[in-house]
């Protein structure tokens, strides 16, 4: 069987999506995956001129598809996108990874917020840091990740933060919550996740992209990302085990990916989540209790709270990326120049 | 003989058969074709493709990352 042609416009094809049965040229599969990002971006009010988006890039090929197609939308809608990479200290893989991402934003013409941990927690990188407060690796590196994220949107007044989270990640974690019968986590899979208690909104553009759609967009336009895999993550979790049964069921019935997020997000909202509900006492971040998760494991473990300074850094990394003074307080920054096209 | 480089981890196999479609090649490896991308050169192929004898592709799966 030859090589296909595009549905549309007859161009050689680069993708067969078998969820549309439509192959697509290599313009019009980043129209398909645009729609998809819009329409996101619409139901949470976000596909405005001037909404401040904070981009959270890993370097991996979610997240830098992502940055791609929000570049995109800036252009066309006055989005205004400040990608915000954080060096977690993770060797080489950390270093490989923080390479893909400022190819990708210099390709791109936007401006980095790049944020060492190292400068923060006295040279340790995550993983130091977790072996020090003797907690699983992942689970430190999620909340370090979260704080910067937040702390990052708070200095630049930011309505959301996107995340690289794609279709198959969100039915790993909906199905994995429903297993443990956890409805508190079932319902942050949701595309949006309103801001709450000073915890900056939460978008998931890419909420109904396959992962493999979205690494096969990386790959037809030569965006720079890393494949590698974090030597910490776990093999054979239950998150890949479902994701490789789902693969298996939309092999048998294309489309059932789709349908099953579209019925979950339908009949939920993301109302019910409680978000935290205080700002901690220490370094004013959003917080379940009087201090925060990073204020506390930091003293411990380093013998001071060091949210305080991480709020610094960052504030000091948004400003060394845009040029300009970002403040203490919200709102503060400029605009960054909206790229290239 | 099919060699294939399984990447994010680099590893190779050799797969016995002559030629063999590309959702073949995967059904091999255990790989479902929604969760992996197959490279010749660094051009994906389609899942009715066929991969020929003594030929190299690259299997990149989707699921991987941090």
């Amino acid at each position: 069987m030859a090589r296909p042609r595009c549905a549309i416009c007859g161009a050689p094809a680069v993708v067969y999506l078998r969820y549309a049965r439509m192959a697509l040229c290599r313009e019009h599969f980043r129209e398909h995956l645009l729609r998809r990002v819009e329409g996101v971006l619409t139901r949470a009010g976000l596909l405005r001129r001037g909404a401040r988006i904070v981009a959270a890039v890993s370097g991996g090929k979610d997240s830098s598809t992502l940055l791609d197609l929000l570049a995109e939308l800036s252009r066309s809608y006055g989005l205004q996108v400040y990608p915000l990479h954080i060096d977690l200290g993770i060797g080489e893989y950390s270093a490989h990874l923080r390479r893909a991402v400022e190819r990708l934003v210099s390709r791109l013409g936007l401006p980095l917020i790049l944020v060492e941990v190292r400068r923060v927690l006295r040279g340790d990188g995550v993983p130091e840091f977790a072996r020090r407060a003797g907690r699983p690796t992942c689970s430190v590196c999620g909340m370090v990740k979260r704080y910067v994220m937040n702390a990052a949107a708070e200095a630049l007044g930011a309505d959301a933060i996107a995340t690289g989270h794609n279709a198959d990640d969100a039915i790993a974690y909906i199905v994995k919550a429903f297993i443990g019968q956890d409805e508190e986590q079932m319902a942050k899979w949701l595309p949006y996740t309103p801001p709450s208690g000073g915890a900056v909104a939460r978008v998931r553009p890419l909420y109904e992209v396959y992962e493999r759609y979205a690494l096969l967009y990386a790959i037809v336009n030569r965006i720079p990302f890393t494949h590698e895999e974090c030597p910490y993550r776990a093999r054979n979790s239950m998150e890949d085990t479902i994701k490789e049964m789902f693969n298996r069921l939309e092999e048998q019935h294309p489309g059932l990916k789709i349908g099953f997020l579209r019925r979950f997000s339908k009949k939920r909202s993301a109302e019910g989540v409680p978000g935290p509900v205080n700002r901690c006492r220490i370094c004013g971040a959003p917080s379940q209790g009087e201090v925060c998760s990073f204020c506390r494991l930091t003293e411990r473990v380093y013998g001071e709270p060091l949210g305080p300074e991480m709020r610094r850094a960052v504030a000091e990394a948004v400003e060394k990326a845009l040029g300009v003074s970002s403040g203490s307080g919200r709102g503060r920054a400029s605009a960054p120049p909206q790229g290239s096209s | 003989m099919v060699r294939v480089v399984l990447l994010p981890e680099g590893r190779v196999v050799e797969l016995g058969r002559r030629r063999m479609r590309v959702d073949e090649l995967l059904r091999e490896l255990g790989l479902s074709v929604e969760s992996a991308v197959v490279l010749r050169g660094d051009e994906p192929l389609f899942d009715w493709e066929v991969v020929g004898e003594d030929e190299e592709v690259r299997v990149m799966r989707a699921v991987s990352g941090g």
